[in-house]
């Protein structure tokens, strides 16, 4: 789709936020940008609501960038705390209620796919901790058995952040949170492992410390879900607010827990995505 | 012509085959799962004119409809019941989200204990989420009612329920003319209303809103209701253009020299229609819409024909307060001179209306009953 199609009505242009002018006319749209190019466009304005030192603010700056192609792509987002900030962003986007992100998503790219046969449009939801793996873990697996081509990426800050901070299934053993005032009493869910049995042919545990990583996994995720089927993955976004730690300190966090090893960073190929991979690459040489 | 013997649920998979929709989304409860049987058997035989998914759950079947309808397709579910009810965030979602999404439900009781008999307290207790209800009393009015449910909530931009009653109706084989495909197509037209996400333009879709900003879409969709009545009269005349049928909003059967009237929506409203040679002085009036609430139509009704009495049949109760139907209807009768003693026979549980019954209830009359319930169970 070519991006010229979309422009403000010259009438009113004079009306329009200068934030929104310059998504408009900035955004990553047909310009095959990636995380090094951060910067040199607009993936979402300054005046996000998300708080200093937000690691979920990082990584979803590092997948807009990521994105194979943003033109043609909708965005699947959830309640919490990615929410506030989605209104910013320049990519087309949908806010579904808590928990049925996933199954908004088969909706769209079922649609989309009747509607536009022979065009490509990427479904790509992004979500919180809480909205994969507790509430809407259902309809997430559901949209994976089913084999929607669609990719989900989970922004992993370990908690209920948006409401200020209550243990979710992904918090650790033992975490001290509101809800959890003795600490949580059961693990962290391994989420990229029920993916794998899931029936995802793509599956990624990554972190804006690695960026260029990150970009890779987004971009096997959308490519790999565009082709074959359901892709999952899964992005470690402290939060220095409900964790207490100093907002300059997040990559040192991810840092330190993937040296501990109590955060794994993983990627999973099905033999059918290897071959694709190993194809697209011998197209581009 | 093309006249069926088919079951209630089969013409409401026809009518949906009939009009083409882009997506069903299905997920089977008692008693509607005929109706998306049918529809995946369409699909298959390439008949449908779209996909079809099997979800794992009703609250999920509507979500799938929300995300592809948000894309500009003309989408399809049915449900009844506690599926209904598992639905109930995303009901109000669609609504807000002006999405002419079409949705049939079967009544049946909602529990405990366990019931598959046709209350209609599933479908009234979605009375306040914005979407249009059409009631029908037989197989004809399913197969119509469908139809018409798509014109409405396409040029209203609001989702349409289309409602009647299990087993009675969705399992009971009459003789509907299922028409074709063609003149269907003709009267409904494609889908025609614009996508709401368009890829490749920054936008956000039903981020965060203010209260001020909810005030207005939801005045705007209480306007938008308002215009249920013209355009339900102009969807009838193009229908009895093409079909030689059509019906009102309010379907007044009233005897000359008769001031009393049974109101009965759905398979009730089919009962008292065929009964009423027996009842003495009687007459009856069918609701076939219950949101918007016909208030105008009922009032010119009692007005124009002088009624100082009706009897409502609810086959549903709100605890603590008695039947849905006449609630809405004393509502739209206050404030009118000497309006009519309301009476109300609840049947919760979706019992069944006899002729006794109405016999028995039309005997005791007196201002005292005005707010006395009776109840299925007594006769």
């Amino acid at each position: 789709m070519k991006k010229n199609i979309f422009q403000i009505s010259p009438s009113f242009y004079d009306v329009m936020p200068a934030e929104y002018r310059e998504l408009v006319e900035n955004g990553p749209f047909e310009k095959k940008v990636g995380v090094s190019d951060l910067g040199a466009f607009k993936e979402l304005s300054e005046e996000h609501p998300l708080c200093a030192g937000c690691g979920l603010a990082l990584s979803l700056r590092l997948i807009l960038a990521s994105l194979p192609n943003p033109e043609d792509t909708i965005i699947v987002g959830s309640t919490g705390c990615s929410a506030i900030a989605f209104p910013q962003v320049a990519v087309q986007n949908i806010h579904s209620l808590f928990g049925n992100q996933n199954a908004i998503a088969s909706g769209v790219k079922r649609a989309l796919t009747l509607r536009f046969p022979d065009k490509i449009k990427d479904v790509v939801v992004i979500a919180g901790d809480g909205a994969t793996v507790d509430i809407g873990l259902d309809m997430v697996m559901q949209s994976w058995f089913r084999q929607e081509r669609i990719t989900t990426i989970m922004l992993d800050n370990e908690a209920y952040a948006n409401t200020g901070g209550q243990e979710s299934g992904m918090s650790q053993e033992g975490a001290v949170l509101h809800m959890a005032p003795k600490g949580k009493t059961f693990p962290k869910v391994s989420l990229p492992e029920l993916a794998r049995a899931s029936g995802c042919v793509y599956v990624a545990a990554v972190n804006p410390a690695k960026p260029k990583k990150l970009e890779k996994a987004i971009v096997r995720g959308v490519l790999a879900a565009r082709e074959l089927g359901p892709t999952y993955i899964q992005v470690f976004t402290p939060c220095p607010t409900n964790y207490k730690f100093k907002p300059n300190e997040t990559i040192e966090k991810i840092k330190m827990r993937v040296k501990e090893g109590t955060y794994e960073t993983t990627e999973f190929i099905s033999a059918e995505a290897q071959e694709l991979f190993a194809r697209l690459e011998e197209g581009k040489k | 012509m093309a006249l069926k013997m088919i079951s209630g649920n089969q013409a409401a998979a026809i009518a949906v085959q009939r009009v083409g929709v882009d997506l069903v989304t299905a997920y089977p409860i008692t008693p509607q799962t005929a109706i998306v049987e049918a529809l995946a058997d369409f699909a298959a035989n390439g008949e449908l004119g779209g996909d079809f998914v099997s979800v794992e759950s009703e609250y999920a079947a509507l979500a799938c409809c929300n995300g592809a309808a948000a894309t500009g397709a003309r989408v399809f579910t049915a449900t009844g019941s506690h599926g209904l009810a598992y639905m109930h965030e995303m009901i109000h979602w669609c609504s807000g989200a002006r999405l002419p999404i079409v949705m049939v439900n079967v009544n049946r009781t909602i529990g405990a204990p366990w019931c598959l008999d046709p209350d209609q307290g599933d479908s009234l207790s979605q009375r306040d989420t914005g979407w249009l209800q059409l009631y029908c009393a037989n197989g004809q009015e399913v197969f119509d009612s469908v139809i018409q449910a798509f014109i409405l909530a396409e040029k209203l931009l609001l989702p349409c329920m289309v409602v009647f009653d299990g087993f009675y109706i969705s399992h009971t084989y009459e003789v509907v003319d299922v028409a074709d495909e063609e003149i269907v197509r003709k009267l409904v037209g494609p889908p025609a209303f614009a996508p709401q996400v368009i890829p490749g333009q920054p936008g956000n879709l039903h981020g965060l809103s203010t209260g001020e900003t909810q005030l207005k879409l939801v005045k705007e969709r209480h306007q938008a209701m308002s215009g249920v009545p013209l355009l339900f009269a102009q969807i009838n005349a193009a229908f009895n253009e093409q079909l030689g049928r059509s019906y009102n909003i309010v379907e007044a059967m009233i005897p000359p020299g008769a001031k009393r009237a049974v109101v009965a929506v759905g398979a009730t409203a089919e009962t008292v229609r065929w009964a009423l040679p027996a009842l003495d002085h009687t007459g009856l009036i069918q609701l076939r819409l219950f949101r918007p609430f016909p208030a105008a139509e009922i009032r010119e009704v009692v007005r124009e024909k002088g009624l100082n009495e009706l009897l409502v049949i609810d086959r549903n109760c709100s605890v603590g307060m008695g039947g849905i139907f006449a609630q809405e209807l004393r509502s739209a009768l206050y404030g009118m001179k000497s309006p009519p003693l309301v009476r109300s026979l609840i049947l919760a549980g979706g019992v069944d209306l006899t002729e006794n019954m109405l016999l028995d209830l039309l005997q005791s009359t007196g201002p005292e009953e005005n707010f006395a319930l009776r109840w299925g169970d007594e006769f």
